[in-house]
């Protein structure tokens, strides 16, 4: 897979969809746009991967703007069969760098921010429905990554979505449970999540695990002048 | 900055840097009365710890420190 601007599918159904709505936004306010979800895998992986909606979304700042614009060009779910969705920022959840992968180009004048698809898939996971399933599967035979090991080394960056979930967000999925599952079905195998991915995770993240040493301030109250010769 | 006349919220930071410096000159043998009075005064402050001692040291010292650490393991 080759992941740069250069090799994006513009005439993949996204492709042709995303360039005509930068091309239909106004020049200003200049646009800050992160697309998520399959989108990225269509555009680098497989441009027949299909989807129902382009998953997006804009800075704090430019939500209403972005919710506004999609609607009064009836690009909303309501109004087109192959609809843009404008999420909130929150909405999308990956590992904690998932930015530094991402592919930035501009089109039409506004800045398009690509998640990598190795980061979808980790936002898949924690859904893990049959069509995030098949996502990871078409990944992995068309490029032939991530292997095990880099999917493991990969979510171990993405270990603060093994947390507890508020009461709140129990509808969504168990990373757990699906990390356990997807393991069994790609790699034919169990795994121990919190020894493989956790537990790494957590020491990699020691911020200083050297302590001070413990003497200085008894050397402090016990300081002496110098030996006058 | 701090303005004049008001209580400062970095007296812990200070402080811990004046023993710093205190314990490298001790270190250097150049210790006076009076670094040793104000040393003794500092080891009893709570506010005072081994954590932003250590700090400071690494700060003044960089690498030099680091070695100089190293070697005292190694003695």
């Amino acid at each position: 897979m080759d992941f740069q601007a250069n090799n994006i599918a513009w005439r993949s159904p996204a492709g042709r969809r995303l360039d005509a709505f930068a091309r239909s936004l106004p020049p200003e306010p200049k646009l800050d746009i992160t697309v998520f979800g399959s989108t990225s895998i269509q555009l680098f992986v497989d441009e027949a991967f299909l989807s129902v909606d382009i998953d997006l979304f804009g800075s704090e700042e430019s939500y209403d703007f972005l919710l506004d614009f999609v609607e009064a060009h009836g690009l909303t779910k309501a109004k087109a069969a192959y609809y843009i969705q404008v999420c909130d920022p929150y909405a999308f959840k990956s590992s904690a760098d998932w930015r530094v992968r991402a592919v930035e180009t501009e089109l039409h004048g506004h800045l398009f921010r690509f998640v990598h698809p190795w980061d979808v898939l980790v936002s898949k996971l924690q859904r893990l429905e049959e069509k995030d399933l098949e996502a990871f599967k078409l990944v992995i035979a068309k490029t032939g990554h991530p292997t095990e090991h880099e999917f493991l080394l990969h979510l171990q960056k993405a270990v603060d979505l093994y947390r507890p979930k508020f009461d709140e967000e129990s509808a969504r999925g168990d990373m757990f449970a699906n990390t356990r599952e997807l393991w069994k079905i790609l790699w034919n195998k169990e795994i121990d999540v919190r020894a493989a991915i956790i537990r790494p995770a957590l020491a990699r993240a020691v911020h200083d695990p050297e302590p001070p040493d413990p003497n200085l301030k008894t050397r402090l109250a016990n300081l002496k002048l110098p030996d006058r010769q | 900055m701090p303005t004049k006349g008001q209580p400062r919220y970095d007296t812990c930071w200070r402080k811990s840097r004046i023993a710093a410096r205190i314990l490298l000159r001790e270190e250097a043998g150049k210790l006076t009365a009076r670094d040793v009075a104000l040393g003794r005064k500092l080891a009893l402050d709570k506010s005072v710890t081994p954590r932003l001692i250590d700090q400071a040291l690494y700060g003044f010292s960089g690498k030099q420190y680091r070695l100089a650490v190293a070697r005292r393991k190694k003695a």
